[in-house]
């Protein structure tokens, strides 16, 4: 902050304190030591912020959230799943923040192909047999929450009209027309639904999320030869990067931009598929709690890398279960919000840190001469 | 009241809330800053305001006018203030990508209201809500409630002064970016923020006040919520976040310039208030159902709007040149 300061000052002759210069590059090592230093000082702040609102000691806070995460298989169960949730929606977002197209409106897209899932388990639940029936609904929640995402990048492309306003102004659409539907739904089919099995994606390896884990894996091994492999990849970093060049190498920017929008609410629309298939077993306007927005900042704190989002996935479903053991522990004084709460320290630790990434700071007599 | 008086009513008062977030924002973008934290800013703001109220009728028996008006406005105003500022130091002093530390702000200071809420409503005992009744009443007092001056009056008198004063700040907002220096030197910072540093304009510091007044008065937007629109309730499930977005997005429809965010506010607050409103004045009944649907409306306007505001390329109504964009002084 200081640096900013006195730089902005530096009217005077005299050298600044200190100054920055960009990085062109950064060691491995070094990236990983900084993440690793604010991911352990946002846990220490999120420990201290527990110690002052609970009468317990920090020990017993790290403790609990360590056993309310990995106590027995159906906590560890329900970590991963929320972090394989977490993890294929910024999936999904990774490929339009690399075109600098800001797709905020996960939640909407998550929503979108769950009500497009749910409509073939509300007309067709007792007639079809699973095997017809869920391909159906993974392939019609695809289509939904691509359409979603379809429109603002369509706009976007032909009157530069903000997509992030636009995505946003799509999750409140979204939400309400699944408040009409459920309200619309529920008369034919009222409790019916979230007992029935029908459209429920069977277990793997003996585990009911088994699906889950291996779709999200699925995402991120194919997102990842996708944008690094292959031509439409290579579109999308071009465009993104350098709108110009695109043009000049004959790239089409409409085409680029309206391909990766798609596949982008695709992906989160197979994630609102599984809330509804395999998680909810309904759908309702809290799908996909707010994962919307935190699914955006690990997109981009990831810088896309595949290890770096699935890592960042994890640790916030570790913080969010770690938060909720400590707020069961103390039910009378907190509520689930403080996951919240934490989840924000986290992400702006890490947000911060990119600063020592991206830039050195150089003090007064010191490196290069000049300038 | 009848009920088109009722529905100009309610959409003035939320239209206030609306402007007042709008205001905060377009002060903050005109220093070349897209604040998405717009909702998470109104919450803390909505939520300290609220919160210091709540404490402050508690702590005396006889509580002072003054002090009423005065501890939850400074309170919302602070708090507000005090996430801008981690904004600015977040995108200005450390170059954090603005879209994504927004979100974060969002996403921290929503969590921290509803964590809030929470532990005041363990305080009371109660379940849903919690109210701060003296200064609701201090804040909502209005020339036509004590002298009834019919329907003109339950149309233009019968608000809390907060809403006459937002439209006063809209006015100064407006004389500010237009008739000063700093005002002048502000949107410098905003058009090109390299230009504006070889002038030896101070353009951290312009970046800063600018994020951190312009949080405050989001807070102050919340806090209005609060104690007007809500009647001094603070409950846990309330529309703040997505009024938060509407502000936002209303600095487009307003094309960044304060004088128009009254007229917009008002009018965006009526598409709001169509879907319940339209059927009681003209008596045609509607499911439940196809009430949310109708709620779609405000939502719907706001894309109609953004479209139509980007087919219009006038040079006069696009936001500052640099906005969004990091200012790194060394780089070309």
């Amino acid at each position: 902050m200081k640096d900013a300061k006195e730089s902005a000052r530096s009217g005077a002759p005299r050298e600044p304190l200190m100054r920055l210069v960009r990085r062109d590059t950064v060691k491995p090592a070094r990236a990983v030591a900084v993440r690793a230093a604010a991911i352990v000082l946002s846990l220490l702040v999120c420990g201290v912020f527990f110690v002052t609102v609970t009468d317990s000691s920090i020990i017993e806070i790290y403790s609990a959230m360590i056993s309310g995460t990995f106590r027995n298989g159906i906590t560890v169960n329900t970590f991963l799943k929320e972090a394989c949730m977490l993890l294929i929606i910024a999936v999904g977002l990774a490929p339009a923040f690399k075109m600098s197209f800001w797709n905020v409106g996960g939640q909407g897209q998550v929503l979108a192909g769950g009500m497009a899932a749910a409509m073939w388990l509300f007309y067709f639940g007792n007639d079809l047999p699973n095997a017809v029936l869920l391909p159906l609904m993974i392939v019609s929640a695809a289509v939904g929450g691509g359409v979603w995402a379809l429109l603002p990048a369509i706009f976007r492309v032909k009157f530069t009209t903000n997509e992030t306003l636009f995505t946003l102004m799509m999750n409140y659409i979204a939400i309400q027309l699944v408040k009409y539907l459920r309200i619309t739904w529920s008369p034919i089919h009222a409790l019916g639904m979230i007992t029935r099995k029908a459209g429920s994606l069977p277990s793997l390896f003996g585990n009911e999320n088994g699906w889950i884990y291996v779709i999200a894996a699925a995402a991120v091994v194919l997102m990842y030869v996708y944008m690094n492999k292959t031509k439409h990849g290579y579109e999308i970093s071009v465009v993104g990067e350098a709108p110009n060049t695109a043009r000049y190498a004959g790239i089409s920017e409409f085409r680029v931009i309206v391909r990766t929008a798609f596949i982008s609410g695709a992906i989160c629309g197979i994630a609102g598929f599984l809330y509804v298939s395999a998680i909810d077993h309904t759908i309702s306007e809290t799908m996909g709690g707010g994962y919307g927005f935190t699914a955006v900042i690990v997109a981009w704190l990831a810088k896309f890398n595949p290890i770096f989002m699935t890592l960042f996935s994890l640790l916030i479903s570790f913080v969010r279960s770690g938060s909720s053991e400590i707020v069961s522990m103390n039910t009378t004084t907190l509520d689930s919000s403080i996951a919240n709460i934490n989840i924000g320290i986290f992400l702006f630790f890490l947000l911060g840190c990119e600063f020592f990434l991206n830039y050195k700071i150089i003090f007064r007599g010191r490196g290069e001469v000049g300038k | 009241m009848s009920p088109l008086i009722s529905w100009l009513h309610s959409s003035i008062i939320y239209g206030t809330v609306i402007m007042l977030g709008a205001l905060g924002e377009i002060l903050t973008e005109k220093s070349g800053h897209l604040n998405l934290g717009v909702p998470g800013l109104m919450y803390l703001g909505g939520f300290a305001g609220f919160a210091s109220a709540f404490v402050y009728e508690r702590s005396t028996e006889d509580p002072n006018v003054v002090l009423l008006i005065l501890i939850p406005l400074l309170a919302s105003f602070a708090a507000a203030m005090l996430g801008g500022l981690l904004y600015s130091f977040m995108t200005v002093t450390l170059r954090a990508n603005q879209n994504v530390t927004g979100l974060a702000l969002t996403s921290l200071g929503v969590g921290i209201g509803t964590f809030g809420s929470a532990r005041l409503l363990s305080v009371t005992g109660s379940t849903s809500y919690s109210v701060a009744s003296a200064t609701s009443a201090v804040y909502t007092a209005n020339v036509n409630a004590s002298l009834d001056l019919g329907a003109f009056g339950q149309i233009f008198l019968s608000y809390g002064f907060l809403t006459y004063a937002a439209i006063l700040l809209a006015i100064l907002a407006e004389l500010f970016l237009m008739r000063t220096r700093r005002g002048l030197n502000l949107r410098a910072v905003g058009e090109d923020p390299a230009a504006a540093d070889a002038a030896g304009i101070n353009v951290t510091l312009y970046k800063y006040v600018a994020t951190a007044i312009g949080g405050g008065i989001c807070g102050i937007g919340g806090f209005y919520y609060i104690i007007e629109y809500s009647n001094g309730k603070w409950s846990s499930q309330n529309g703040l976040e997505a009024i938060g977005w509407l502000a936002v997005a209303l600095v487009i429809f307003s094309t960044w310039k304060p004088k128009n965010t009254p007229a917009a506010s008002y009018l965006f607050a009526l598409l709001f208030w169509m879907a319940t409103n339209l059927p009681t004045l003209t008596g045609i009944r509607i499911a439940t159902s196809v009430t949310e649907l109708l709620k779609m409306t405000p939502y719907v306007v706001t894309i109609l709007v953004l479209i139509i505001a980007s087919t219009r390329k006038k040079k006069e109504n696009q936001g500052p040149a640099s906005l969004g964009k990091t200012y790194f002084r060394e780089e070309r």
